[in-house]
């Protein structure tokens, strides 16, 4: 649980320190490969994991249910 | 004094969240702005997966875990006007496997008998409606599959908030699985009470029912630090009721009888508790380092009611070769402990309440690595008017992708996908 709070701690400080960045300013942010959800591409790798490790989630996929999975 | 600790970082979010919003430039939108918007975007995937290993669960901790497998994917986005969108998704999964095929292997003293789970086919449908109004998203959700064992239907709802000149994102998720399994027990415990089929007869297709019943909340923050940074904060809690175990997985007990009289070894069918909650926190963090890379991490750590912990680091870049190519290479590692519940082959201790032999719960370490390509010019790959002369249809890339994964008991396994996308 210290791990949890650590995270939780390093994420505030990092999100109080951002900036307001303007919509004509986000060329960089726009980009395909600096979206923040799960890539297509990586689907398949994404279903192995659920199936062949106990851990699941916190990664916009499933969390165990709707499958034969851990 | 937790209580204290837990009340301080809630507060300090909650600060830092009205600390870095601005009044400048929220986005303007309502629903009259409907400038009649429609746009489609498909998504064909494919993606072969080979594995072997030398721990089947279905043999209690042993043999071979060889396993192929095919996966296709149609993901469809709908754009109708600039407040609603559908997402389809249509997939189907084929295998083939060694070990499911030793769910009957002592049905007869010479040989091995292939059951109909030695190979599947895998159905499986989503669909999501998306509404947008203001600065607010509303998405409701349904899923369908059905493997040859379980059949999974699921509902849920998804709710977002921007702000901040959509710096900021606030999202809630709540997704309910309802998994009907079937009961295939290993051929040689049929017999006993506590594992024979529902129905009458002896016909062996006929299979007992239990329910899995998953509630999944999912909670994401995510935040713009500067113009080529970006993160997001995730946190899960899945709650699991009902069957937790697969009913075909083997136990072999510790009972003094050597491996080579396995068939007289005391052996049940995998049994774990009937209750299970999870606890996954993920950060991630994209960063477009260069003008031609961009470097994205992920890390999350893992906790559930089984006492398995799991830490997950992920990296991958992006290299933009040109206009047109993106060069991705990745490293994912990951360790987990294992499962209280967990033990090798023949260690299960005698009148065990719960016990299981599955090494997918037991402590390893993995490795996953690969390179992946994207060819995506500027304008497409290839232009044409269909199905209409007045729009026009793009190929606008294609992207292939290799990873190795291998675990630290023996399990290697290797993925290779294919991503196509076309815009109308």
């Amino acid at each position: 649980m210290k791990k949890i709070y650590i995270i939780a701690i390093f994420t505030f400080l990092a999100f109080s320190s951002c900036v307001s960045v303007k919509s004509y300013q986000k060329m960089y942010l726009n980009d395909e490969d600096m979206q923040l959800s799960e890539k297509k591409i990586k689907s398949l790798e994404g279903s192995v994991m659920m199936y062949r490790e106990g851990a699941s989630g916190a990664n916009g996929g499933k969390n165990g249910g709707g499958c034969g999975c851990n | 004094m937790r209580m204290q600790l837990k009340l301080i970082i809630i507060l300090a979010f909650v600060s830092s969240v009205l600390y870095a919003q601005t009044d400048s430039e929220n986005a303007k939108f309502t629903e009259s702005d409907n400038d009649n918007i429609k746009k489609v975007e498909i998504d064909f995937f494919a993606g072969y997966y080979e594995q072997d290993g030398e721990h089947s669960a279905v043999e209690g901790g042993i043999g071979s875990q060889k396993l192929n497998a095919l996966e296709s994917f149609l993901f469809i986005h709908v754009v109708t006007d600039s407040v609603n969108s559908f997402n389809v998704n249509l997939g189907i999964d084929a295998y083939t496997s060694a070990s499911s095929d030793k769910i009957d292997k002592y049905t007869s003293s010479a040989s091995y008998i292939s059951s109909a789970s030695s190979s599947d086919v895998r159905p499986n449908f989503n669909l999501k409606y998306s509404r947008k109004i203001k600065n607010h998203t509303i998405s409701p959700k349904f899923s369908f599959s059905h493997e040859f064992d379980v059949t999974s239907v699921s509902a849920g709802l998804d709710y977002s908030f921007s702000f901040n000149n959509d710096n900021t994102e606030l999202a809630l998720g709540f997704d309910y699985f309802y998994d009907t399994w079937l009961l295939i027990y290993p051929a040689e415990l049929r017999h006993r009470p506590e594992y024979t089929y529902q129905g009458s007869g002896g016909d062996d297709d006929r299979y007992g029912t239990d329910v899995r019943k998953t509630g999944a909340l999912s909670f994401s923050y995510s935040q713009v630090l500067t113009k080529r940074i970006q993160m997001s904060f995730l946190l899960d809690y899945v709650s699991q009721n009902g069957i937790l175990y697969t009913p075909f997985h083997r136990v072999y007990f510790d009972d003094g009888i050597p491996q080579d009289y396995e068939e007289l070894k005391t052996v049940e069918a995998e049994f774990l508790p009937r209750q299970r909650y999870k606890v996954p926190i993920g950060l991630r963090l994209n960063w477009f380092v260069t003008d031609f890379m961009v470097a994205n991490f992920y890390y999350r750590y893992y906790y559930d009611s089984f006492e398995l912990y799991g830490n997950t680091y992920d990296a991958s870049l992006a290299f933009k070769i040109g206009s047109s190519f993106v060069l991705k290479p990745f490293y994912r590692y990951y360790n987990q402990s294992a499962s209280m519940y967990f033990a090798p082959y023949g260690k299960t201790k005698m009148g065990s309440e719960f016990y299981t032999s599955d090494y997918d719960l037991s402590k390893f370490t993995s490795q996953k690595y690969g390179l992946g390509i994207k060819f995506s010019p500027v304008f497409g790959i290839a232009r044409m008017k269909f199905p209409s002369k007045r729009r026009l249809t793009v190929l606008k890339s294609i992207e292939l992708r290799y990873a190795n994964y291998s675990r630290s008991d023996g399990l290697n396994a290797n993925i290779l996908s294919f991503l196509l996308s076309i815009k109308y």
